[in-house]
């Protein structure tokens, strides 16, 4: 039996019993890796959700802007404030549990909880100081052997909270799908201090509207009227659907509608891989080589891109000793490289074989790849694909020093399968008349390889923008979006306003004031601030 | 000339840390680091008229490492993997160890391990596996080169270098090596594959159970504690540099008395 209502809790307001931080302590808290810079008066430290409840509670009360923060691992700027406080969720950090239901196991985690403690818990079996949220729910999940969270945005330091705000994906979402399918629950605190707790699966839009329930105090929280993009990944906007899930309002708002408070998350059985790096001459090869994977039966989980340039900056560094020092030299170099994880499992030689002949038409060859069973040594392909962001969050930092208000500036930008090819000859053309340096690397299994402008001064910067706009455009009308995991923050905003109509906009803003009436939750994040 | 290279499959301790100073069991694991200084050096060793076999003992998950050491130029491997071996310490381990020697492959030119295993720590098996077999070991290598037939060691011993030349028959026991990591390729993945693995029980190499596993070891490990560090830490808040090295310099020359 399904219901539309959603049933307001509350915790008694007390801000005093919240760690306060002021004066130059909240320095710490005013940047994320954006690097776009913003300012607050006051930071509170929370450790439980009424803490939540209380400092949303007086920051309602008193007209407050509050800036949610937890790792600040965010590239859009959704955690820098923009004066008032700063809400940081940092010590909500435990792994409570693990229960089970039909679908199978799932995990209750705290929202500052990292994707790499989850990993570190599945995968070394360490579940002595957790809960049985469901009885017997360990000691049959042990039994049952290793299982895993299959989200897997690059950046594993960041939180489960923010994942789920953002609706993050990964690399393994072209296999999985992005958080959002992997939620089960969510506690939500709202901007008065009151507390949803949303179970998918039990509350539903009727008549396109939600009743919102408690304290004597009943009312109709109207959903949008338009259809989320759901042909590409796409972390821009409130998600809306006819007849939607309550839950699925709150994962990807960016935290403007509530602060998530505790989520379950579902795990699946794990099974070995055998990780997979090819390096083709050129980036049109490795393009090809990559829809030929796509077309394979029970195919790879996950298919990366790393561009000729990409790998041209691995190897400088690695000359320098900066970086992959310990790395042995490539196997084809100048060249792109492709990752891919397939399963090891009967038909593995076979299919090596097949990938084996493509790799040949493509002037590359079996010779040409590197692979990996043992998870050490596929950690290290990892991390290996995750020092292009790093290297590029490295040289933007460098350059704000002489520029202070340059941050990062790259894309997000996912299109349908059909359209790929067109985009990616797109970018081409506009790098190439744009005269600027870029890497590209990323998620091409989702048709959503990241393009990072290696902006070197002021000039550039605005080139910049001007082509990341016009790329953004370009997506937008072959159907994709362009801020497909990242979020909108309040670095992309401009570019709700290429994907939304303004009567679809206001749909949102009134959605927010429906849930927050003085505009304090996150103001400026993915919607122009009404304050 | 034939090289026999013993290696061991450890709990991966750089992903999952110990336990209160325990390892960690049900982790992934992975092919023991200086069993792979032993691998590295065997495969720069052997010439084209060579073989380097590869020898671990485990459970099944253990033929993991060994097909590490096909990739990487290993030509055949043995897993001695049977039940009965099952809670071996370091002497049932090198007893089983030479049996399989002895048994299979007793026209070895050198054995090749590393020196100790990242879970134990023990690192005797080298020099049990060589006084078993009566053959000459250096053991702590960094590095060897060949000469002919004829093989040179080198180990650092006492703050000076010790080199060592060894004729055939012979063991060497890797402490360190080159750090170059080697990856290998889809198709030495797919060679590996082909290569000859045989698995090993007790009874192919006619020992008696009494000599190897639980049965066979005379050491059980009854507990593992943690020591902690006892000296308290001082903590200094000073306004300057030079006051401020004043004070560690005195800090430092105190606690020396």
């Amino acid at each position: 039996m399904t219901r539309s209502r959603l049933v307001r809790e509350r915790h008694e307001p007390d801000i005093s019993r919240v760690k306060a931080l002021d004066g130059n302590a909240v320095n710490a808290y005013l940047q994320d890796e954006s690097k776009l810079t913003g300012s607050a008066d006051m930071v509170f430290i929370t450790s439980d959700e009424a803490g939540i409840s209380s400092v949303l509670y007086h920051a309602t009360a008193g007209n407050v802007p509050v800036t949610i923060s937890a790792r600040r691992t965010g590239v859009v700027g959704g955690a820098v404030p923009v004066g008032g406080w700063v809400l940081s969720l940092e010590e909500m950090d435990r792994v409570v549990g693990i229960g089970e239901d039909d679908v199978g196991f799932y995990m209750q985690v705290e929202p500052n909880v990292t994707l790499r403690q989850i990993d570190d818990i599945l995968r070394n079996g360490r579940y002595r100081d957790l809960e049985e949220i469901t009885p017997g729910a360990i000691s049959r999940l042990k039994k049952m052997g290793r299982h895993l969270y299959p989200v897997d945005p690059t950046e594993s330091n960041a939180s489960l909270g923010a994942n789920a705000a953002c609706n993050s994906s990964g690399s393994r979402s072209y296999r999985h799908g992005p958080t959002r399918d992997w939620v089960r629950r969510l506690r939500v605190v709202l901007a008065d201090g009151s507390v949803l707790d949303i179970r998918r699966g039990e509350v539903f839009a009727k008549n396109g509207a939600f009743i919102l329930d408690g304290e004597g105090d009943e009312r109709m929280i109207e959903t949008l009227s338009y259809e989320f993009n759901r042909e590409v990944k796409n972390s821009a906007g409130i998600f809306s659907a006819d007849g939607m899930d309550a839950i699925d309002l709150f994962i990807g708002s960016e935290g403007i509608l509530g602060v998530v408070s505790l989520l379950e998350i579902r795990l699946i059985p794990w099974r070995p891989m055998l990780s997979c790096m090819a390096f083709v001459p050129d980036d049109e090869g490795a393009l090809r080589f990559i829809d030929h994977l796509k077309g394979l039966d029970d195919g790879p989980e996950l298919i990366e891109f790393i561009d000729r340039n990409g790998i041209e900056m691995i190897e400088c560094e690695r000359k320098e000793g900066h970086l992959f020092s310990n790395m042995p030299e490539f196997p084809l170099f100048p060249a792109a490289a492709v990752m891919f994880d397939i399963p090891v499992d009967d038909s593995l030689e076979m299919l090596i074989e097949e990938i084996g002949s493509v790799l040949k038409s493509e002037g590359s060859g079996l010779d040409r790849t590197w692979c990996a069973h043992e998870e050490r040594e596929r950690e290290r392909f990892r991390s290996f694909r995750h020092a292009i962001p790093e290297a590029v969050f490295s040289y933007i930092a460098s350059r704000k020093l002489q520029y202070p208000d340059m941050h990062k500036m790259g894309t997000d930008i996912s299109v349908p399968e059909s359209s790929s090819s067109e985009m990616m000859k797109c970018y081409r053309d506009m790098v190439d008349s744009s005269g600027l340096r870029t890497v590209m690397f990323g998620h091409m299994g989702d048709n959503h390889p990241h393009l990072e402008l290696l902006i070197q001064d002021m000039d550039d910067y605005e080139k910049a923008e001007r082509l990341c706009h016009d790329l953004a455009e370009k997506a937008i009308g072959l159907g994709g979006c362009p801020s497909a995991e990242h979020g909108i923050g309040r670095l992309k905003r401009r570019y709700l306003g290429m994907m939304y109509d303004e009567t679809q906009i206001q749909d949102m803003v009134r959605l927010k004031k429906q849930l927050d009436e003085k505009w304090v939750l996150n103001p400026g994040v993915l919607l122009e601030s009404m304050r | 000339m034939k090289i026999l290279l013993m290696v061991k499959q450890v709990p991966d301790l750089s992903a999952s840390g110990m336990d209160d100073g325990k390892v960690p069991r049900g982790g992934p694991s992975v092919l023991n680091p200086q069993c792979e200084y032993a691998l590295d050096a065997a495969i720069a060793l052997k010439g084209e008229e060579d073989e380097v076999i590869a020898v671990s003992m485990g459970p099944p998950s253990a033929s993991g490492s060994l097909l590490r050491c096909l990739e990487l130029g290993a030509d055949r491997a043995y897993h001695l993997c049977d039940p009965d071996f099952a809670g071996s310490d370091v002497w049932a381990t090198a007893k089983t160890l030479a049996r399989l020697i002895i048994e299979k492959e007793s026209d070895f030119d050198y054995i090749l391990c590393g020196q100790r295993a990242a879970d134990g720590e023990t690192g005797q098996v080298p020099s049990m596996l060589a006084e078993l077999l009566g053959i000459p070991q250096v053991s702590g290598c960094h590095r060897i080169i060949r000469e002919l037939a004829f093989l040179h060691a080198w180990r650092g011993m006492s703050g000076r270098i010790e080199r060592f030349e060894l004729g055939p028959k012979a063991l060497i026991a890797m402490e360190t090596g080159c750090n170059v990591h080697r990856l290998p390729s889809m198709e030495d993945f797919l060679a590996a594959k082909r290569k000859e693995l045989t698995v090993i029980s007790r009874k192919d190499i006619s020992l008696e159970k009494s000599d190897c596993g639980l049965m066979g070891s005379h050491t059980v490990v009854k507990g593992v504690h943690v020591l902690t560090e006892s000296r308290e830490g001082i903590k200094l808040h000073l306004d300057d540099t030079s006051s401020a090295v004043d004070a560690v310099y005195e800090a430092v020359r105190r606690r020396d008395k």
